[in-house]
This record gives C-alpha cells, sequence and structure tokens, in this order.
C-alpha cells in the first residue's frame, strides 16, 4: 500500500530541491500554504460575482439583486470581488555571494523556489508580476504583465539566472526597477551582503518613492550559527578574499558582529518603513509567504 | 674551555628528524578546507588579528617543537667540553702495585717503559699507584683488587685537563668488572711479565676429600691446564690441610702472584641425588636420561649420584632432589610429599599420544620438533608453561608442589617422540634442573688471576681521541640538557593544551 507523503513534508526546501519543474515548486508551495490560509478578497462592486448578503440601510441600491427580489421578496445585495490591479514587482539579488550553501542547498536555490511561489501566489491573485535579477554587468528585466504568460517568463529566468558579480550603483539600478508613476510591491529578496551601503540606499530610495517595500533577507543555518569547526579557510564569494582561522576560535567573536549586523539592518529599514523579515533557507517559505499577503493586503 | 666534539655522533644525524614537524606544519597549512561564505566581512575585521595571533602561535608551537627534538638529539650525542689544564699537561702515572714493587724482576724485560716512566716522572708527572683507597695511606702498596674500578675511581678523581699513563702488566689480574668508559686522554704502556704464574684453577672431591686439582700456568706463551691426582699432604706440588670443615689448598710452587696460590674451602659439595624410576621397556630412555645428566652435572662442576628404580617398589625417593617419573602410572603420592620440602620431580607422558608436526620456538631458534605430543595431567592447579609448541600446545609446564616443581613434559624422552633428546639443548636444560636442586657447598674453583690471553685487547674504552672533558663536565652538561629537553616537552604539552581549550 503507498503510503501518501504529507504536503507540509513536500514544502521543505530540502524536498522542493528534488523536483526540476519550479512551475510545480511554485504550485506545490503555493497550494500547500493556501490549504490553511485565506486570500485577501474584498467585496465590492466588481464584474466577477462573489455572494449574496442581505440588504443593509446605506448600501447603494443598485447592488440590489431585483430578480432575487421578485422571486423571494427579499432585499439582497450581490457582492463583487473588488479588482485591484496591483503591480509586485519581485527584485532578487544575483550577486554572487548568493552562491553561499548550507547542506546542498544555496540561497539563490531557495531565492528561486521563494521567487516562484510568490509569483505564482501574485498570479493567482490576478496581480501584474514584474521580475529583475539584480547584478551588476548583466542584468534580467521583466516588464510587469499579467497572465500566465508572464509566470511562465518569471519562472524561465529564475530558472536560467545564475549567480554572479556584486550589488549594483543606485544610478545603474534605479532606473531598471523604479517605477515613480505608481506604487508598487516591491519583495526584494536578498542577503543584503554589500560592500558601500548599495543595498540599504537602494531600499531607501524605493520606499521614498512610496513604494511598498518587502525585503526578504535570506541567511543560511551555517551562517546563522557558525556551525563550522576547526582550521578552516573562508573564501569570500564576492570579493574572493580568504580569511584562515580556528573556526572554535572565531566563532564567539562573529556571532556577536553578526548579531548586531542583523539587528543593525532591522533597525534601519524599520526606520525606513521597509517590511523586514529575516528567512533561514533550512525553514519553508510559509513565513515569507505570510509576509508578502500581508504586506499585499494593506495596498489600497 | 673548548669545545670537545660527541661522544656518540652518529646521534647528530637526528637533527634531521627536524625536517618532520616543519613538514607537518607546512602540510597542515596548506591542508586547510576552504569554505565559500557569502561574505566574511564579520570574519575579517575580527579574525585578522586572531589569525595572526593563531599562526604566530603554530609558529612559536613549530619552534618549540624543533628545539625539542634538537635537545634529544644533542642530549643522545653527548656533547663535551674540554677544559683546558695549566700550561702543560698535567700527567698522572698510574702504575700497579707490581709494576713499583717487582721493577727488579720486570725491568730487564720492559726496559723501555721503564725509561718512559721514569722520565714522566721527572717531568713533574705525578706517579700513583692502582691501590684500593684504603691502602693510600699505607707504604706497602696492595695488589689492585680490580683493575677497572680503580682506573675509574682515578678518572673521577682527577680535575680537568689531567692526562693519563697507565702502566700495567700483560697479565691484567683482577680485572672483574665492565670496562670503564673515560672521558680523558690516556695511553696504556702494557709490560711483559716473562714469570709465569701457576694457580689452582679447579678441585675435585671424592668422598668428602679433594682427589684431583687442575692447575693453571700462565706464561707470556700460553696458558696450560694440567690435571693433577691429589692424596693427604703435599703431593705433585699442592699443600693439601684440614681446616676445621673443610680444606686448604696451596700450590708450592704458585709463581709470580701469589694471591691465587691458595684455596680455602669449607668442605666438598656432597653429590646431587637423582632417582630415576623407570618401566623395564623404558631402559633405552632411561640410559639416554643418565646420560643427559652425567653430561649436565658435568656443565655444572657438581657431582651426581644416578640410581635407577622401577615403579610400584616402595618409591623411595630418599634424599633425592630430582626424581624422573618415566613410567606410566600415576606419580605416588609419597613422592610428591618427599619433594614438597624442596626438589624436582620431571614426568612425560606414556599414553594417549596425538601425532603432532609441530616445534618449540621459531624460526632459527627452533629447539626441538615434536613427533607426538600428549596430555599432562590436567588435575594439577595452575602449571606454568614453560615451552608452547607451534600451534600454542603446551609441551613443557611446572607445577608447584610445596618449595618445590613437578615438571611436566607432554611427550616422551625418547627419540622416536621428539628430537629434544637429541639436541644439545637437552643437557642444557636439565643442567638448568640439576644447578637448581644442587646442594650448597663450597666453590671448588679458584680465582682467574691471570689473562695474559687478553693482552692488547683489554684497556679502558676512551670517548674518543680528541674529547677531552672530565667525566662530571660532560655529566654536567648531559643533566643540562635533560633538564632543558623534559622543560620543553612540558612546555609544549601546556602549549598544546592551551590551544585545544
Amino acid at each position: 500500500m503507498a503510503h501518501a507523503v504529507p504536503r507540509s513534508r513536500l514544502l521543505e526546501p530540502s524536498a522542493l530541491a528534488a523536483i526540476k519543474d519550479l512551475r510545480l515548486v511554485a504550485r506545490l508551495i503555493v497550494e500547500g500554504f493556501l490549504a490553511g490560509e485565506h486570500l485577501d478578497r474584498r467585496p465590492g462592486a466588481g464584474i466577477e460575482f462573489s455572494q449574496y448578503r442581505s440588504y443593509e440601510p446605506g448600501d447603494d441600491l443598485r447592488s440590489v439583486d431585483w430578480r432575487v427580489y421578485a422571486r423571494s421578496d427579499r432585499y439582497f445585495v450581490r457582492e463583487s470581488e473588488v479588482e485591484r490591479d496591483i503591480t509586485v514587482r519581485l527584485v532578487l539579488d544575483a550577486t554572487a555571494s548568493m552562491a553561499h550553501a548550507d547542506a546542498t542547498l544555496s540561497k539563490l536555490d531557495y531565492s528561486r523556489f521563494l521567487m516562484a511561489a510568490l509569483a505564482y501566489l501574485a498570479d493567482h491573485q490576478g496581480d501584474r508580476i514584474s521580475f529583475h535579477a539584480v547584478q551588476d554587468g548583466t542584468s534580467v528585466d521583466l516588464p510587469a504583465q499579467h497572465g500566465r504568460r508572464s509566470l511562465r517568463r518569471v519562472l524561465h529566468r529564475l530558472e536560467t539566472v545564475e549567480p554572479s558579480g556584486r550589488w549594483p550603483s543606485w544610478e545603474e539600478l534605479g532606473h531598471r526597477i523604479a517605477n515613480p508613476r505608481e506604487r508598487e510591491l516591491i519583495v526584494v529578496v536578498s542577503d543584503l551582503f554589500e560592500s558601500t551601503a548599495e543595498i540599504e540606499h537602494a531600499l531607501r530610495n524605493l520606499r521614498a518613492l512610496g513604494h511598498d517595500v518587502l525585503v526578504l533577507h535570506l541567511m543560511a543555518r551555517n551562517e546563522l550559527e557558525f556551525a563550522f569547526h576547526g582550521d578552516l579557510a573562508f573564501e569570500d564569494l564576492e570579493s574572493g578574499e580568504i580569511v584562515r582561522g580556528n573556526a572554535d576560535l572565531m566563532r564567539a567573536d562573529y556571532l556577536a558582529r553578526l548579531a548586531a549586523e542583523l539587528e543593525r539592518w532591522r533597525l534601519e529599514l524599520l526606520e525606513a518603513g521597509v517590511t523586514y523579515e529575516l528567512v533561514a533557507i533550512d525553514r519553508p517559505v510559509d513565513a515569507a509567504l505570510r509576509s508578502f499577503l500581508l504586506r499585499r493586503g494593506r495596498l489600497p | 674551555m673548548t669545545w670537545g666534539g660527541f661522544a656518540q655522533p652518529a646521534w647528530l644525524w637526528g637533527l634531521l628528524g627536524l625536517l618532520a614537524p616543519v613538514a607537518i606544519h607546512l602540510l597542515s597549512r596548506g591542508r586547510h578546507p576552504r569554505i565559500a561564505m557569502g561574505s566574511i566581512r564579520w570574519l575579517a575585521p575580527a579574525e585578522s588579528v586572531r589569525v595572526r595571533r593563531v599562526r604566530l602561535s603554530r609558529w612559536g608551537l613549530l619552534a618549540l617543537r624543533c628545539l625539542i627534538l634538537a635537545l634529544l638529539a644533542l642530549w643522545l650525542a653527548g656533547p663535551r667540553l674540554h677544559f683546558a689544564g695549566p700550561p702543560g699537561a698535567v700527567i698522572w702515572v698510574l702504575a700497579t702495585p707490581e709494576i713499583l714493587a717487582e721493577r727488579g724482576e720486570l725491568e730487564p724485560a720492559n726496559g723501555a717503559a721503564y725509561a718512559e716512566l721514569d722520565a714522566l716522572v721527572e717531568a713533574g708527572a705525578e706517579l700513583r699507584a692502582l691501590t684500593p683507597p684504603s691502602a693510600h695511606a699505607g707504604s706497602d702498596p696492595e695488589p689492585a683488587t680490580d683493575l677497572w674500578a680503580l682506573i675509574e675511581l682515578a678518572d673521577h678523581d682527577a680535575p680537568g685537563g689531567v692526562e693519563f699513563e697507565v702502566f700495567t702488566l700483560d697479565r691484567l689480574s683482577a680485572l672483574a668488572g665492565a670496562r670503564p668508559l673515560l672521558g680523558r686522554p690516556f695511553r696504556w704502556h702494557e709490560l711483559s711479565d716473562p714469570r709465569p704464574n701457576r694457580w689452582l684453577e679447579r678441585i675435585a672431591f671424592e668422598a668428602g676429600a679433594p682427589t684431583e686439582a687442575v692447575i693453571a700456568t700462565s706464561d707470556p706463551g700460553a696458558t696450560v691446564y694440567e690435571r693433577r691426582a691429589l692424596t693427604d699432604g703435599v703431593d705433585a706440588g699442592v699443600r693439601i690441610e684440614r681446616q676445621g670443615d673443610g680444606w686448604r689448598l696451596e700450590l708450592v710452587d704458585g709463581g709470580s702472584v701469589a694471591t691465587d696460590d691458595a684455596l680455602s674451602l669449607s668442605g666438598p659439595p656432597p653429590p646431587l641425588q637423582a632417582v630415576l624410576f623407570v618401566e623395564a621397556e623404558r631402559a633405552a630412555d632411561a640410559a639416554r636420561v643418565r646420560a643427559a645428566l652425567a653430561a649436565a652435572a658435568e656443565a655444572v662442576d657438581l657431582e651426581l649420584e644416578v640410581r635407577e628404580s622401577p615403579p610400584g617398589t616402595g618409591e623411595a625417593v630418599g634424599d633425592a632432589k630430582l626424581v624422573f617419573w618415566l613410567t606410566a602410572a600415576p606419580v605416588p603420592a609419597a613422592i610428591l610429599a618427599a619433594l614438597e620440602s624442596g626438589g624436582l620431580l620431571v614426568s612425560d607422558v606414556l599414553d594417549r599420544a596425538e601425532r603432532c608436526d609441530c616445534w618449540v620456538g621459531g624460526g632459527e631458534a627452533r629447539l626441538a620438533r615434536f613427533d607426538r605430543l600428549g596430555p599432562v595431567d590436567p588435575t594439577a592447579s595452575r602449571p606454568v608453561p614453560l615451552a608452547v609448541a607451534t600451534g600454542g600446545r603446551t609441551v613443557l609446564d611446572a607445577v608447584a608442589i610445596g618449595s618445590g616443581r613437578w615438571i611436566r613434559y607432554a611427550s616422551r624422552f625418547s627419540p622416536s617422540w621428539t628430537d629434544w633428546v637429541l639436541r644439545p639443548g637437552f643437557p642444557e636444560w636439565l643442567a638448568g634442573l640439576v644447578g637448581e636442586v644442587a646442594p650448597s657447598g663450597p666453590a671448588a674453583r679458584g680465582a682467574r688471576s691471570d689473562r695474559r690471553a687478553m693482552a692488547g685487547e683489554a684497556r679502558p674504552l676512551a670517548v674518543s681521541a680528541e674529547s677531552e672533558s672530565p667525566p662530571n663536565a660532560a655529566a654536567a652538561i648531559e643533566r643540562a640538557l635533560w633538564l632543558l629537553l623534559m622543560l620543553g616537552l612540558l612546555a609544549e604539552r601546556l602549549w598544546g593544551w592551551r590551544g585545544a581549550t
């Protein structure tokens, strides 16, 4: 007798890593997630029927369904979902540091799952999706579009993007990801490793343009706990610098500095009005999706 | 003070061992596993100092380990320092008492040596007789009791820079101990003693009285041993006197060394009695054991009385301390009881033998081949294995019976069972047993007082031709090196422990 694999198990990053089809990954994540969540559906005067409810004083008489009244002799108001035309701009940090791996899963791999799930979810909600893979030199920019075709393009780009280079300056990046004409939900998935505060600068500028910015800060478990032992040579994926030393002796200082850095990011982004979520790449992506939905729900 | 080389310079090759920790250090540096990190920003500022400290610590540890190896090599090589004496070397002329006391007889044959001795004394060298310390005060020097010990004593007493000129006879009497290792230059003059020397080498007794003497005669040519029958009184050049319960034997014409002419013996050792309980059909085995026992007794210079008795005749052991039980019957309790006060019972097996293509010993040291092996008495408690065959079976074991022992042989003393009885090792093994139960008696050997055969070879060992430090200084250097070595090892352990924590 075949045993059914619990869906929650499929949402583990290690399980997702075994699935080659990113679309299937995104579907598994989102449908598994939606099984316990309520989508943000606002009743209102849209086209698509949603439900009937009893008339209450103050309701617009145009919304009363007269045919139902004719049959039942009671006033019912016909409700439809409110149509909100939101642009979700997905910004992926594709710099070299995103190649950092914990066990077999790199930050970029996890980002692929997360971005795919976000895109799938946004598409499911009828949002326009824009995608940017950020790295200096080459650029991947997909303009905001509706529909399944847009989702397929995003997924294809996610599958092919490779980590390299550093985060570009705002002068180079700003005109690609910033749309001053419309308020957007910008989701930035990054490890926030920067050399001259270029990421912080970009986030502040996006916020200053009135966009709603959600930062999903990816950290590997071995980075968070510094689970290394013995004499090691640590190589910086972006700069190529090497630091040798005994990991056991390094741990205390490292953890203290890391904690200070994470706290600094949290406070800086809180001050800038950016939603910040620290995401360990060995955890399911639920928390990140929940933050996304919460932030999206706040949009008008 | 100048450098005096090394006592064992070959140990300096051990300094090549310094390459080992260096190589290990370099290899371990390059072998650090590499970890790709998204950013080392939180490592670099903090760890650049720490890494430097770790590296310095490693280099320090490497240096310490090299130092330990170097100290070990130096300690083993034994460095020597030369403590220069006053201008013109101080010389001690060390002469055996005979050289000084019997000059008139020795000088004709050793004119050149005596001339050299006189020249040294005239040049200011200090003349010392090699006599025991107690005899220094006396005017009449005594003969040296142990030449090696006396030379070593002089080496110890002499200050740094003193050189030795040693004059001794080629008879080299009383060389009892180990040859000393002198830490100073010396010259060795061996004077020929043309006079023959005679001494009592060995006495044989029969019925409690000396009946035979082996008299050794040594001259510069060779040493000759002569066996002479003895009777009471002066006979064959040996004066025999009763001395209490024992005897005093003295050569009438003893030769040049008077101290080895007389031999006092408290009495002859009683003969060792052995009994063989043998079945009639094993007469051939008994004859072989008797022959081996006779050879063993001869080897340990002991009189042996062996009697044979068939089993089942009362098993009277009497005064016998060595009993062979070569029968199929179990050992009677009376025999075991008789040997409880001391003695040896040797038994072999007679039945239930198994074919066994096995050996005692291995490789070139094979002692015996066994074609058949049987079980030994399993009821005996706590047997001590004495010989184990290939395959692990015990061939020979011993069980304590009171203060005596029961030695059990898992084969037969028969050539059809084992070739052990045909090998020289068999009477040698029996000689050990005989020596174990031999009655205590006076030594029937005289002092070997003439070693002319060793002339030219027996002389002290020098550290090296050029090394000149006195032994005390060398010992101090070695002690200092040893102390440094121990401190280094302690520091290395502390360092390692601190690094681990």
